[in-house]
């Protein structure tokens, strides 16, 4: 299995790809077991209604700091030269990071973006078990059954809080960047009213005290052009250091963050989920499915019980016993270890332990459904908030921005027919980048809050949401295979073309 | 009493006045040009010189057992500025302002007025000397008359004179949203030294009509957008016609919220009359502008010149349609390379005024510069020799040899001789 399903794993940045961008572009990993194959992606700016960047397939490696478009990249990148990573890595003696990146990113435990792929259940669940397969290595030989299991969730956990970070500072870095981008616009409209009354000013016809309130404003807007780009750089650092970087690399990320309707989750399904109780419960039960504290409570469970039947059967026998300790951080993400139990059976008949295993199965199960109220709680959360984000992104992004364009486009008439001045013109633009601002900072927020949902529901939350509502554009889902970037493997098509019928059921 | 010859008269000039009236009827009731040269005058042998309403008309009426009866409706119209200004107004009988009311002194008049608003309203007969009762104010004189009511106002004209009729209830806002109308008396002695060839009546008034609306504000009390005689703006102002050395009278009331210094080029006018009547010749006097104030009438009197003279206010503004009336000084400022950096901001924009406005009609002429919907450009009209900047309260006094009806005789060509001319140069010696 283990070659089957990587050779299968490597097909899915395809999958990556069409969810980021909401066009399919194909993209492709090489099976090939030489590290020195980058992972091949061809890849689309995700942007256009803000778009600065040009919308066009590239290729590229994830070698190259240059150009990492995407979070799935940025995870990628890390994998192969963030040293946090590589030490989780090399712990699970996984040294070849760079080799085995493909799979670890695709896998949906890592990459949230892949989840928009509407990869099949059964695929996934199937990947999440191939990634434990590469994990713990060196415990092999010396680990059994549960407890390896409880190895691998521990480092599974680590990884993804690892890669969690990753894409949470990737989408800080975007939206200061975009928010930066919007503050300079800002501040230009700033300096065009204060030049302007500089030039009438000089020609005797306006006031020093008028020229003044607009040379102060632009002050005002010119220092918050100047915060926003340290701001930006100093998420970049974050990034950088996140990824493995130097301080100053040669890093760039995109200057928009995602805002098309491929992109965000759509109010209707957000309110499905939390309207209705049986689908918010099936929510619950893929991301308890996923979620590593779970996996290890289950194998911790076997565990136990199997000691437990073991010690009924062979009666006061002695044993050495290695279980796993689980304990709740205050911020609800939970921290693992592993406990060495050594036991003399001298006069111990095997009462005492029986019913030791027996009270910390009970204490299990009390764990296991603190643990899933508090899942189911943060869920809700997350999916309220979400709800109220997407819909006021919308409001923004198709009523609120374009009425304030279509009120530049008024004055600019008035204007035209000298009925509005010059100044007046140039701050309704100043409005209409202030409320872009806004705009910007609530997909920030957004985008904070969607990363937080799939960190909860263990990156299936965006799946799960994909497949309560029929995608709308057809097109998003079938590889263009006119394009010279897009050799799709055949194996691909079947993944991605059928990938409607699949559901999680 | 009335006698017979004034009866026959009479009953013929209430079918024959519809089409003696407006020149330039534009959109309101199709009517035959009117033609009132003394010629024409005579033929009907009509005791006075029909008033003509340039952009309007006079209201037939219909002698009833010795008394003109006229029928006023007042309700909302669609009325247009001038090409590409269209709002609903409220006026009388599908116009704004509404037709004017011309009799005779000693006239016995009955006038029937519909209420086809919405809202209670009334007729105020501006200056006229006329009974407590039917004085026309809501609450004082009478109940107003309720929307779908007609009221009957009856009276005898015991005056001569210029006048205007409008409403007196809710009277801010119906004024202002265009009721109005000229009411003129002749007297009853016509006195042949005072003998007009050409007699017209013009109302100013003031609009708020805001840029991209296509209602009057009623609540502006001095920024007003549109001014206007007969309700009308030039260049759609029909100009006044008259052949070289006729007798002409231009009579101008104010229903508007400013006075108005009236100007006219080319002739000294004498003021003959106002709403007191027509002035006994002594107290006549010359001049070249006439306030006429507001809730005012004046007569102005002159003989015909040859040319395309403009009549027109005197406040500068007063002949500007829409404009902002708080914009910040562009003379003298060299905006082109700012310009530049703001249309990379904001595409289309243009800097406008460094060298002054002028170059705004080109603009607009030019078809580049779009306005907001329903707004008229601040100046436009060419003349024979390019852009004239105008608007607003500004019309032409078309004189000349011999006219060809009521058809526009075009521009006037000066004769040689007569015109400034350009010079390459000017002599040195001249002082400065
Ligand atoms: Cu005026």
């Amino acid at each position: 299995m283990p070659f089957q399903a990587f050779a299968l794993l490597m097909l899915l940045p395809a999958l990556i790809a069409c969810s980021t961008t909401g066009d399919v572009m194909t993209a492709y990993g090489k099976t090939d077991d030489s590290h020195q194959q980058p992972l091949l992606l061809a890849l689309h700016d995700w942007s256009p209604a803000l778009g600065t960047i040009a919308t066009r397939p590239v290729q590229v490696t994830t070698d190259n700091p240059a150009t990492i478009l995407n979070p799935a990249q940025a995870q990628a990148f890390a994998l192969q030269h963030s040293p946090a990573i590589r030490s989780i890595l090399a712990s699970q003696g996984i040294a070849d990071a760079d080799y085995r990146q493909a799979t670890l990113i695709n896998n949906p435990g890592f990459s949230a973006s892949a989840l928009r792929a509407e990869g099949s259940w059964k695929t996934e669940f199937g990947i999440s078990l191939g990634i434990l397969d590469w994990l713990t290595l060196p415990m092999r030989k010396r680990l059994a059954g549960a407890e390896l299991e409880a190895a691998r969730t521990g480092a599974l956990t680590a990884l993804t809080r690892e890669l969690g970070a990753v894409r949470s500072r990737y989408f800080a870095v975007v939206a200061a960047r975009h928010a930066s981008r919007q503050q300079q616009q800002t501040a230009e409209a700033a300096r065009l009213n204060a030049e302007l009354a500089r030039q009438l000013n000089q020609a005797g016809n306006l006031s020093e005290l008028e020229q003044l309130r607009y040379e102060d404003e632009l002050a005002r807007q010119q220092l918050a052009a100047q915060q926003a780009i340290t701001d930006a750089d100093i998420r970049l650092a974050e990034l950088e250091l996140a990824l493995g970087l130097p301080f100053n690399s040669e890093l760039v990320v995109p200057d928009a963050l995602p805002d098309t309707d491929a992109d965000l989750l759509t109010p209707a399904a957000l309110r499905a989920i939390l309207q209705n109780a049986d689908t918010f419960a099936a929510l619950l039960t893929t991301a308890m499915q996923q979620r590593p504290e779970v996996t290890m409570m289950r194998n911790t469970r076997e565990s136990l019980e199997r000691r437990l039947d073991l010690q009924q059967k062979q009666f006061g026998m002695s044993e050495l016993g290695l279980g796993l300790v689980t304990e709740r951080e205050p911020d609800g993400s939970t921290a693992s270890g592993l406990e060495l139990d050594l036991s003399l059976p001298l006069f111990d008949r095997g009462q005492h332990r029986v019913s030791s295993i027996q009270s910390r199965l009970v204490q299990l199960t009390a764990d296991e459904q603190a643990l899933q109220l508090a899942i189911a709680h943060q869920l809700s959360r997350n999916l309220n908030n979400l709800l109220n984000l997407s819909q006021q992104v919308r409001q923004l992004r198709d009523q609120d921005i374009p009425r304030q364009q279509r009120m530049l486009e008024l004055v600019l008439q008035e204007y035209n027919f000298m009925l509005s001045g010059p100044f007046e013109l140039i701050s309704v633009k100043q409005q209409e980048t202030e409320t872009v601002m806004r705009y910007v900072s609530l997909l920030e927020r957004y985008w904070a809050e969607h990363a937080d949902f799939m960190q909860h529901s263990a990156n299936t939350a965006d799946t799960f949401v994909a497949g309560l509502v029929p995608t709308s554009d057809p097109s998003a889902l079938s590889p263009d295979s006119s394009s010279p970037h897009s050799p799709a493997p055949h194996s691909l098509d079947s993944e991605s073309s059928n990938h409607q019928e699949h559901h999680h059921d | 009493m009335i006698n017979r010859r004034q009866l026959l008269l009479g009953s013929a000039a209430g079918f024959v006045s519809a089409g003696l009236s407006g020149r330039s009827a534009g959109t309101q009731t199709a009517q035959a040009p009117a033609t009132n040269s003394s010629s024409q005058n005579a033929a009907t042998d009509r005791p006075y010189t029909p008033v003509v309403t340039p952009n309007g008309r006079t209201l037939p009426y219909k002698m009833r057992d010795g008394v003109k009866e006229f029928h006023l409706i007042a309700e909302e119209v669609d009325h247009e500025f001038a090409e590409g200004t269209r709002i609903k107004a409220w006026g009388y009988n599908g116009s704004t302002p509404g037709p004017t009311l011309e009799a005779v002194e000693g006239d016995r008049v009955r006038i029937f007025v519909t209420n086809r608003l919405k809202e209670p309203t009334t007729v105020h007969w501006h200056g006229l000397i006329l009974p407590f009762g039917m004085d026309g104010v809501a609450g004082l004189t009478q109940k107003a008359i309720p929307p779908g009511e007609s009221w009957v106002y009856e009276f005898t004209l015991k005056q001569h004179g210029t006048h205007m009729y409008h409403p007196h209830a809710d009277e801010m806002l119906q004024m202002a949203m265009g009721m109005m109308g000229m009411f003129i008396i002749h007297p009853k002695q016509q006195d042949d030294a005072n003998h007009v060839d050409r007699d017209f009546a013009l109302l100013l008034h003031n609009w708020a009509i805001h840029p991209g609306t296509y209602r009057p504000d009623p609540s502006v009390m001095t920024d007003f957008d549109l001014w206007t005689i007969n309700s009308k703006v030039f260049p759609a102002i029909a100009p006044l016609l008259a052949q070289n050395g006729e007798r002409v009278r231009v009579r101008v009331g104010n229903l508007s919220m400013y006075n108005h210094p009236m100007h006219m080029h080319g002739v000294q006018f004498d003021v003959t009359g106002s709403d007191g009547g027509r002035w006994p010749r002594g107290q006549w006097r010359k001049e070249v502008t006439e306030i006429v104030g507001v809730g005012q009438t004046r007569d102005l009197e002159f003989t015909a010149v040859a040319g395309d003279w403009p009549l027109h206010c005197h406040m500068s503004h007063h002949t500007m349609n829409a404009m902002g009336h708080e914009l910040p000084v562009t003379t003298g400022v060299d905006q082109s390379e700012l310009a530049r950096e703001i249309r990379q901001m904001i595409p289309g924009y243009m800097a406008m005024g460094e060298n002054g406005m002028s170059a705004h009609q080109e603009h607009i002429d030019a078809g580049h510069m779009r306005g907001p919907q329903n707004t008229l450009a601040m100046m436009g009209g060419r003349g024979p020799y390019g852009p004239m900047e105008m608007g607003g309260m500004f019309t032409l006094i078309k004189v000349r040899d011999e006219l060809d009806g009521d058809n526009d005789p075009g521009w006037f060509e000066p004769p040689q001789g007569t015109q400034a001319y350009r010079v390459n140069s000017v002599p040195d010696d001249l002082p400065v």
